[in-house]
């Protein structure tokens, strides 16, 4: 190869190769900046993950949706879950649908996989429920912190405290991002400094 | 002739000369036939080596300084953060391409560093915005922002990486019950680089460890990708595959000095003998076939098209360089290629009339065949490894028989004294032979 177009080939996997990042940045920015805000109730747990520092892994509850048998659905199938406040103040998801919805407010994710109500011998009838992955699964945090955010949470739990343990997420035309993990009113950062 | 041998005679020459055993010109012209010993620049290589290793742990060392997730600082100061390393690796890149490509030293360090980095950036961003991972497409994005440094810098580390990639893609992908179908499409683009790379003449170290992945990355990969509809086809994928491997490597043509360097021999000869050791055993002959094509619902019938294709292509080509080789009358490759041919026999055989023990029959026979074939290709060339190698197959058929079939005690101990008699024997004589060697020399 001629090594003028070896350099401009470069140039443009360099621009290619920031542009990926820069793109995922940006739709997360715009979603932090307008998108609205809903709460999640959660409980965390702590795997490790070697390339990513250490996370406590959100569990969203109630990821599934009991749905009319009315469309053909299949695991890995792309799905757009509709979402809204129910009285308390906290978010739940109300529905799914296979194209965009109208309104600003659902998250695009995949099946994972489905339930049915009824299963007898030669197959599965009934009601079919489906059950989602929620693209906010992971809350970041320095590797000192992560084991004793855990551990708070716990002792919050079995405490049977009256504190709301959710995480607020900013969603915006589909994309949705972890904003912060909540303990009460406080965000567990916050929370492990008292 | 190999550097080492002219290297030993060059230092025998100026004894030679001063004893008068040879004349002072026919040294100069002995020189002048084997030419300068081409002497591997060892610095250069060991530059090479460290180089790319060092840049490799450089490299993690400051992902995992930014892994750390300093809460401390604000969201902007951390994405700039995260993308340093990316600029930085590119820009020294952008130089090395300017004023140090002709460095093989230059070149594989810094697009080792670049490799990672760009995987590091993706991943330091996805921690800032705390995006949970899509592990498949976050290898194929970082696998294909990689792949055409392979070509501008003729580097073999980002290359060797991409093999990987997209190996680990298709585990990841079938693991999670979907096809990876795509992998052939991958894989065809780091094709002409492989190509390049087996078709120097003598090949260099860089390209040594590329085949190696190679013959091993494909290795796991056939197997996954396939998509299994028609049961027992990897039977003739693998059969196939490993005959290519050593096909190639025999009609290259190509004289190595150590077995090492010789990769698609090695993993050719080793993967055509596991192979062939596992068909002797019945069980997977049982229900393959069309008998048994599978239609239920988490199979694909349009990816299974491609399993045929697949089967098609290899099956073709070990068949078509099979006819291409027998006419150079090598008995050792010819023996060890033909089991496509016999895999394709056989598969037929169990598919159509539902005969398990007809193949497990053929096997065992060709499995004891390859054995003695290797025997002789140790005893003809005189060399140890290969006769006792061969020695092993057969014990090792003996041994598995013993547990498996229903052969009786007086059978099993007439064999076992006859293959050890055997072991003893050819040792004997192949030892009498070199010695007789030895002294004609």
């Amino acid at each position: 190869m001629n090594k003028n177009i070896k350099l401009i080939i470069f140039i443009v996997l360099a621009l290619l190769q920031l542009l990926v990042p820069s793109q995922v940045i940006l739709s997360r920015e715009l979603a932090l900046r307008y998108g609205q805000e809903y709460k999640f109730r959660v409980e965390p747990l702590d795997p490790y993950d070697p390339f990513r520092g250490r996370y406590l892994y959100i569990n969203v509850e109630d990821t599934e949706i009991t749905v009319n048998n009315d469309q053909q659905y299949h695991t890995k199938q792309t799905i757009y879950v509709l979402i809204e406040n129910d009285t308390s103040g906290f978010a739940r998801f109300s529905g799914i649908t296979l194209t965009p919805p109208e309104s600003d407010t659902y998250i695009k994710t995949k099946i994972t996989y489905i339930t049915y109500e009824h299963y007898d011998g030669d197959g599965s009838s009934g009601k079919p429920t489906v059950h989602f992955q929620v693209p906010f699964e992971r809350y970041y945090m320095p590797e000192n912190d992560a084991p004793s955010a855990e551990k708070i949470y716990n002792e919050k739990i079995s405490q049977d405290s009256t504190e709301d343990v959710y995480v607020s997420v900013k969603i915006y035309k589909g994309t949705a991002v972890l904003d912060k993990l909540f303990i009460g009113d406080k965000t567990i950062e916050e929370y492990m400094k008292l | 002739m190999d550097t080492k041998k002219i290297k030993w005679l060059y230092s025998q020459l100026p004894k030679l000369a001063s004893d008068g055993i040879i004349p002072e010109d026919s040294i100069q012209k002995l020189k002048a036939y084997y030419g300068e010993p081409e002497e591997a620049n060892w610095l250069k290589i060991l530059l090479g080596i460290f180089g790319t290793l060092g840049a490799i742990l450089i490299g993690s060392g400051i992902i995992l300084l930014f892994a750390r997730n300093w809460n401390e600082l604000s969201i902007p100061v951390r994405t700039i953060l995260s993308l340093l390393p990316l600029i930085t690796a590119q820009i020294l890149c952008f130089w090395v391409l300017q004023k140090r490509r002709s460095s093989f030293v230059w070149t594989e360090s810094s697009t080792a560093f670049l490799t990672l980095a760009v995987g590091a950036g993706i991943s330091l961003i996805s921690q800032t915005y705390n995006i949970h991972g899509d592990f498949s497409a976050f290898i194929i994005t970082w696998a294909l922002l990689i792949l055409p440094l392979v070509y501008i810098f003729d580097a073999v580390v980002p290359a060797g990486f991409y093999l990987t990639g997209i190996t680990t893609w298709a585990v990841s992908v079938q693991s999670d019950g979907e096809n990876a179908a795509l992998f052939w499409l991958l894989f065809a683009a780091i094709i002409p680089f492989l190509i390049k790379s087996l078709k120097s003449k003598a090949l260099s170290n860089r390209s040594v460890i590329l085949l190696w992945m190679m013959s091993f990355d494909l290795c796991i990969s056939l197997g996954v990708v396939l998509e299994k509809v028609l049961p027992g086809l990897w039977i003739l994928v693998y059969s196939s595959y490993f005959a290519v491997l050593l096909l190639v490597d025999a009609l290259s043509g190509r004289e190595t000095e150590y077995t090492w360097q010789k990769p698609l021999s090695v993993v050719g000869t080793l993967g055509t003998l596991a192979m062939s050791f596992i068909f002797t055993f019945t069980f997977f002959w049982e229900d393959i076939g069309w008998a048994h094509y599978r239609n239920s619902y988490e199979y694909n019938a349009l990816a299974g098209i491609i399993d045929y294709i697949l089967v098609l292509l290899l099956l073709g080509t070990a068949l078509f360089l099979f006819y291409k080789n027998t006419r150079r009358k090598d008995l050792f490759s010819t023996l060890y290629t033909s089991s496509p041919l016999l895999a394709a026999i056989c598969y037929i055989m169990a598919s159509i009339g539902s005969l398990e023990t007809l193949p497990m029959l053929l096997y065992n026979i060709f499995v004891f065949v390859l054995g003695v074939g290797t025997i002789v290709y140790g005893i003809k060339k005189q060399k140890l490894g290969p006769t006792n190698g061969g020695m092993l197959i057969i014990s090792l058929l003996i041994i598995m028989r013993f547990f498996d079939s229903d052969l009786g005690f007086f059978e099993r101990g007439i064999s076992f004294i006859l293959v050890g008699t055997g072991f003893i024997v050819s040792n004997i004589v192949l030892f009498r032979k070199r010695k007789e060697v030895s002294v004609y020399e």
